[in-house]
């Protein structure tokens, strides 16, 4: 009541100063960063017409009468109105919040933009200002909890590295490697950058014998210049992506010139990466006396023998050599803080008819192990041209160039560091009198890895008739990568190794599209139909030459020339791809209810000869129930209802064109002549088909109380099909392997995402909270030849992987810990021969005793063996999500992110490892240069000496410890769960008000700090439950992944 | 209002059916269960009076583990139900680790027991056949006869299979089991190498106690002095206590615990590789050019059956030579 008081008073009053014109003036600026915006529409009330706009500071001036009111709109934001009437002063500023309402953001899918409340697939839109104030090397980390059923993992910490992305769970189970060096096929989601696909899942070194350098593509992209990430997950979404869209795809738009005054705008970041706490290792004294100590208990009783095997280690016995007499902490040696900066230069202009930008950045990042990084160098450009409204030019170009130092590692373990480090505490600090091959391959070996990424588009759009609209985009994108390894001759016996890689793939990209728009009163029909073409060559080649006189002199064969090794590798491929697809869409009383259709062909090189076209259809609909009368009408606390439900195939291509049509390859010698003939390790398949994701979905979207409760509900289907998968063949049929699509697995589960206001629009404490979580069940349904269950041995350290139908697709394999044997009479007793449990081990039996570990004898013939395994856990979370929340006040702000995982059985093969630390307290032969830094055991519960109820198997007794192997991995007792809590980044971030910088030519200017990877919060008692293999492996090698801390600026001009 | 309830509820259903309907057609976490298993023995003639096992006599064919094994249908060979394979009896079971350095009977007994077991067991997780110790040709037939018939069922949660027609045929008691003796021992006519064929060793079983003795003849059957094997170690000769040697020397006689040696998988100093109890008797003597010359006699044996025991070595050609030259 008070309000319309007061406005009829201003009624009043306007009505007498009637007439009178005016000169106002102000800046139009963004809530939430104080920035300016451009081409505001500032319309009067009174004269009900548009009577100006503002420039690229976000200044206006207009002249109007002294008791009109003003409305400020943009696009994006909620319109702010402006009562003149009453105002002493007529220059002010004008705030503008972004629109929350999340059924009016723009969405892209299929490359269209679409309303929210239009769309009948499930995707989410991630604003760039989201991934700012905080420096990564790949912006998929800002992603993580951002988006309900993403899960990602930073599974290393090496700087420029790829990290896990999955959305929706697991798309292919198939491994390179088994157990412990396992990996996942990576089935990266497809990425779109600036229209350009770009393929996470090739040309990086992700396995272990993968070839390519370890820069993931993503981490080319500096997340200064994006503009917004739209990520698809269903098949609706992700439907005219088909050919490549099985495992989601991600939509990475940059930034765009959009102020018709150039805006140049400066960032950077300084910030300092801090290695984690690192693993607590005994040091100097007390390695020695505990060493001595096992010795003399351990040695099967015999004292003596024990003395002198003490004597005669003259590290342990020595005590007064300085060379022996020390307390090195191996890690400090390696890891070290760093302090890194980031440059990022941007500008940009133009308007509607023609805009441009140019951003370029700097990003470096030095590891936190000694000689390893990553840096970037990018240079982006876009402009648009649009000289009419029936024509449209856009042209992009984006030079990347981005290098990573590994160290004596590769992109994902640091195998070299990770044993030097783990040199006893005795030994002095690298130095020239002590050096070992892991020390020096680590420090002073060089693992460079570069990639040069080249990418082009040009997008024309042509209006040929009323509602039908031709274009072509065309894309053009050339990476090369090289390796760069070295290895110094004294770090490989005296024999300097060098090894070159390098690689170039072109893709060229095109599609052609006819699009077709009919309105019918409040209905709307659109159609259209594309063709693209895809043709990717890729070739590597890699050179390995040893024995060069000395460190110095790289070339140019080695006194050992004939072992040189070169060549083309074999993995050179030329790829072609075609896809067709129409699509129909049908909109009716406006958007209450929408229908769309998709319907494509495919296509490649890759799929088997006796294959047709592949085609993959979809359906969508989306019910907008808040366009229906009768439920407006009752309730009027709900902003919007609306359900959509989606069905739909898409395929992603899986294998290489030689799986599918076999290789010719030389064969030796006929008739004296040199013959080409046919490989027969691999039989071409050609029926080899794609694989295939089946996707039914359905979610609910709703808003209540002023948009102050938004939250989308959803359910999915996700079915995988024909999965590749290689087949060994008996050994008459010429062939040795076959690879199929013989694998289906289904993933199904919960998505629900909700965001909060607690507080009103009109409250000057803005403040945001966002939840969103993912609940994801997996079940194999299908295997080769009819099989129930596959066992992928890993025969170097039992870590088997077991398949089973009707199960979650992978599951360990581990020995069942019931707990130690607390004195020789709980050991079982074969009851036929008086036996007790034994296990043979090289043909040598070993009888459990006091302080051994009691695994459960399965089959119960009282031998612990292969066949006493069971079938445990699930290596992939259930449920994961995140949390994050944003306060403004004035010009403060405060963002934090959380994320979770929830429900991960993990093998903390890392504290197995540094238990086994006691297993050779006489050194064995390293000497001590690795596996020799003892784990304090203070903190654990083991078995010590007769009577004992452990929680731990005795871990000194050194002399059956390689038989009896009581911290072998594989087992229960390491199995923990992998659940976390963890702070992502906390940021506290000042915009300076417009006022105060304006004198100095500045129209913005923003202040932050942040702290990422604050802490992570969880049960398991390793370092770092994320830091775990996609197998869920926790390494020991594993790069731990920084905490950092950063000051940035951001300036505007 | 009404429209929006039925609408919850019809959406509520749906989705409820979806999931089930999906989930519904997932094959069922089971157990593999492959047509490739087998036995890889199906004929076992055990020798009775003594425990017998018959280990990695299973095949699993890919078959997730653990499988479940049970007798079925015991029968003897024409056909005819066989309850003695059925019935349980008492057999003597180990509680305790049996290591061989064991220092007194009631030691060993300590660590056995008697449980009530049928005679012809299947191990059921791991498909091991055991015959147990107390079975004997008293109660079971034995070979010549045919012996019994009878099935194996295998099952896991992936399904179930018959084994049919697998046989057993038992064999009639051994007592005793004695290797190849092995000596280096002069006769004191001749001055010539005794070979294997000159030297005898008999068992007799002599009476229903817990002891074993060892006795020396010559040709004559007269006793000879066990003093003269000086080098023997009397204390570690085999896993018995209570060392008592004849008022003439003739005759040395342990306590001990039947079977000898206890367990033939457990290697003890009392044992050698393959499972038997091996003693040896030694004595030294100064030779041709007063040169020292070890001479012994030694031999494995078993004992399966209780009871007193006298194992008798006989020269059978020419007593020991045991004086020096």
């Amino acid at each position: 009541m008070k309000k319309y008081i007061v406005t009829m008073l201003t009624a009043i009053i306007t009505l007498v100063a009637y007439g009178q014109q005016v000169e106002v003036s102000g800046f139009v600026q963004d809530a939430e960063n104080r920035t300016g915006i451009a081409n505001v529409s500032i319309q009067s009330t009174k004269l009900k017409r548009g009577v100006g706009a503002t420039d690229k500071r976000g200044y206006f001036k207009v002249s109007v009468s002294a008791d009109d009111q003003l409305l400020f709109n943009s696009i994006g934001y909620n319109p702010v109105t402006e009562n003149l009437a009453g105002k002493k002063v007529l220059i002010f500023n004008v705030y503008l919040s972004k629109k929350q309402n999340a059924i009016e953001e723009v969405v892209v899918q299929g490359y269209m933009a679409r309303k929210q409340e239009t769309m009948t697939g499930s995707s989410v839109r991630i604003d760039g200002s989201q991934l700012q104030d905080n420096p990564v090397s790949n912006v998929m980390q800002m992603l993580q909890g951002k988006v309900a059923g993403m899960n990602v993992q930073l599974n290393t910490g090496q700087p420029g590295a790829r990290t896990s992305v999955m959305i929706r769970g697991l798309s292919n189970i198939s491994q390179s490697g088994a157990g412990m060096d396992g990996f996942l096929t990576p089935t990266s989601p497809l990425y779109i950058v600036d229209g350009i696909q770009v393929d996470d899942n090739t040309d990086f070194a992700y396995g272990f014998n993968t070839g390519g350098v370890g820069i993931s593509p993503i981490s080319m992209i500096p997340p200064e210049d994006i503009e917004n990430v739209d990520i698809l997950k269903d098949a609706a979404a992700t439907a005219l992506y088909g050919s490549r869209g099985a495992y989601g795809v991600i939509i990475i738009t940059t930034k765009r010139g959009q102020s018709k005054v150039p805006i140049i705008q400066y960032t950077t970041n300084q910030f300092l990466s801090v290695p984690p706490r690192l693993r607590a290792t005994i040091g100097g004294m007390d390695e020695r006396y505990a060493r001595i100590n096992q010795i003399m208990t351990y040695n099967n009783g015999d004292v003596w023998g024990a003395r002198d095997l003490v004597y005669n280690n003259p590290i342990l016995s020595d005590s007064l050599n300085p060379y022996y007499n020390n307390a090195t902490n191996w890690q400090d040696v390696f890891y070290q803080p760093r302090y890194n900066q980031t440059h990022n230069i941007n500008a940009s202009g133009g308007d509607v008819t023609y805009n441009y930008k140019i951003n370029g950045a700097y990003y470096n990042e030095r590891g936190i192990i000694q000689n390893t990084g990553f840096s970037r160098y990018t240079l982006n450009m876009n402009a648009e041209y649009r000289p009419t409204q029936r024509f449209r030019v856009m042209s992009t170009m984006s030079g990347n160039f981005g290098s990573q130092k590994t160290g004596s590692g590769n992109s994902v373990t640091q195998g070299g560091v990770a044993s030097a480090s783990s040199a006893s505490s005795l030994l002095p600090s690298p130095s020239a009198s002590f050096v070992s091959p892991d020390i020096i391959s680590s420090l002073a070996g060089r693992n460079d890895n570069r990639t040069n990424d080249l990418r082009t588009t040009l997008d024309m759009d042509f209006e040929v008739l009323k509602g039908l609209r031709a274009s072509n985009q065309f894309s053009f994108n050339y990476i090369s990568t090289r390796t760069d390894n070295f290895t110094p001759g004294i770090a490989n016996n005296n024999n300097p190794v060098s090894y070159n890689y390098d690689s170039q793939r072109n893709v060229l990209y095109n599609l052609t599209r006819l699009n077709y728009l009919k309105e019918f009163g409040t209905h709307l029909f659109s159609t259209y139909v594309f063709s693209e073409l895809k043709s990717t060559d890729f070739q590597a080649k890699a050179q390995q030459k040893f024995g060069y006189p000395n460190d110095q002199l790289e070339g140019p064969f080695g006194f050992n020339a004939g072992s040189a090794l070169g060549g083309i590798l074999n993995n050179m491929a030329e790829l072609r791809e075609a896809g067709f697809a129409g699509t129909a869409s049908i909109n009716l009383f406006s958007s209450r209810y929408i229908f769309d259709a998709t319907y494509r062909w495919d296509r490649s090189s890759v799929v088997g000869s006796d294959i047709p076209w592949r085609r993959n259809p979809s359906l969508a609909l989306r019910w907008n129930l808040d366009k229906e009368p009768w439920l407006t009408e009752r309730f009027d606390w709900l902003d919007f209802l609306s359900l959509r439900g989606s069905w739909g195939k898409t395929i992603v291509p899986t294998g290489t064109i030689f799986d599918a049509n076999g290789r010719y390859t030389y064969a030796g010698y006929f008739n004296n002549n040199q013959t080409i003939g046919f490989d027969w390790e691999r039989m071409p398949n050609t029926r080899l088909i794609p694989s295939t994701t089946t996707q039914l979905s359905g979610a609910m979207e709703f808003g209540l109380f002023g948009n102050r409760v938004t939250t989308t509900q959803e359910l999915y289907y996700r079915q995988v099909d024909n999965m590749l998968w290689e087949k060994p063949l008996a050994d008459h049929n010429g062939f040795s392997k076959l690879n199929t699509n013989e694998v289906s697995m289904v993933n199904y589960g919960y998505e629900f995402n909700l965001m909060v206001r607690p507080l009103g629009q009109d409250s000057e404490l803005y403040w945001d909270i966002s939840l969103n979580g993912a609940w994801n069940e997996d079940v194999l349904t299908m295997l080769p030849d009819n099989n129930r269950e596959f066992l992928l041995r890993d025969p170097q350290y039992g870590f088997h992987t077991l398949y089973r139908l009707g199960r979650n697709s992978m599951s360990h394999v581990l020995f069942n810990y019931r707990g130690t044997f607390a004195t020789d009479a709980d050991v079982p007793i074969n009851p036929a021969n008086g036996e007790a449990l034994k296990l043979v081990s090289d043909g040598q039996t070993y009888y459990f005793k006091a302080g051994d570990p009691f695994w459960t004898d399965v089959n119960g013939d009282y031998i612990i063996d292969d066949r006493d395994a069971v079938v445990v856990g699930n290596s992939q979370p259930k449920l994961i999500g995140g949390f994050s929340t944003s306060l403004r006040y004035k010009g403060f702000t405060l963002n934090t992110q959380l994320s979770y995982t929830y429900r991960r059985d993990i093998i903390n093969a890392a504290l197995a490892n540094q238990m086994s630390s006691y297993s050779s307290p006489l050194f064995g032969e390293d000497a001590g240069r690795k596996n020799a830094a003892l784990l304090p055991l203070d903190q654990y519960l083991f078995w010590g000496q007769n009577g004992d109820v452990a929680d731990f198997p005795n871990p000194f007794d050194y002399q059956r410890f390689g038989a009896i192997r009581p911290y072998r991995a594989n087992q229960t007792l390491f199995m923990e769960d992998g659940s976390y809590l963890k702070i992502n980044y906390i940021t506290v971030g000042y915009n300076f008000p417009r006022e105060k910088t304006q004198r100095y030519g500045i129209t913005s200017m923003r202040v932050y700090l942040t702290a990422n990877n604050v802490a992570t919060f969880s049960r398991y008692s390793g370092p770092n439950p994320e830091l775990v293999t996609s197998t869920g492996y926790d390494r020991t090698d594993g790069y731990p992944t920084a905490r950092s801390y950063t000051c940035g600026v951001s300036v505007q001009f | 209002m009404m429209k929006n309830k039925y609408l919850r509820l019809i959406s509520a259903i749906t989705v409820l059916l979806m999931a089930y309907g999906c989930k519904n057609n997932f094959p069922q976490d089971l157990n593999a269960f492959s047509l490739d298993m087998n036995f890889t023995r199906v004929a076992y003639d055990p020798v009775l009076g003594r425990t017998s096992v018959f280990a990695e006599n299973f095949n699993n064919g890919n078959s997730s583990l653990p499988l479940t094994f049970r007798i079925s249908s015991v029968r003897a060979f024409d056909g005819r139900p066989a309850p003695e394979l059925l019935k349980l009896f008492p057999v003597s079971i180990w509680t305790g680790r049996y290591t061989g350095e064991e220092n007194s009977t009631e030691e060993i007994r300590a660590k056995r027991d008697t449980s009530m077991r049928p005679l012809w067991e299947i191990g059921e997780h791991s498909g091991m056949f055991t015959m147990w110790g107390t079975a004997n040709s008293s109660i079971l037939k034995v070979f010549p006869d045919s012996g019994y018939y009878f099935d194996v069922e295998v099952s896991s949660t992936g399904g179930r299979r018959y084994f049919r027609d697998l046989r057993l045929v038992p064999q009639l008691e051994q007592p005793y089991e004695t290797g190849v003796s092995n000596s280096f021992i002069l006769g004191d006519s001749t001055r010539t190498i005794l070979f294997d064929e000159n030297i005898d060793v008999w068992f007799n079983r002599v009476g229903e106690g817990n002891t074993l003795s060892f006795k020396m003849f010559d040709p004559d059957l007269n006793p000879i002095s066990l003093n003269h094997f000086g080098n023997t170690k009397w204390d570690e000769l085999l896993h018995g206590f209570n060392k008592r040697f004849a008022s003439d020397s003739s005759v040395v006689t342990y306590d001990v615990e039947y079977p000898i040696p206890l367990s033939s998988t457990v290697t003890t100093k009392y044992t050698n590789q393959s499972g038997f109890a091996f003693v040896q008797f030694a004595f030294e003597r100064i030779g041709l050019g007063g040169f020292r010359s070890e001479h012994f006699v030694e031999f494995p044996f078993k004992i399966h059956q209780q009871g007193d025991w006298e194992v008798i070595i006989y020269f059978n050609k020419e007593a020991p030579l045991f004086s020096n030259d």
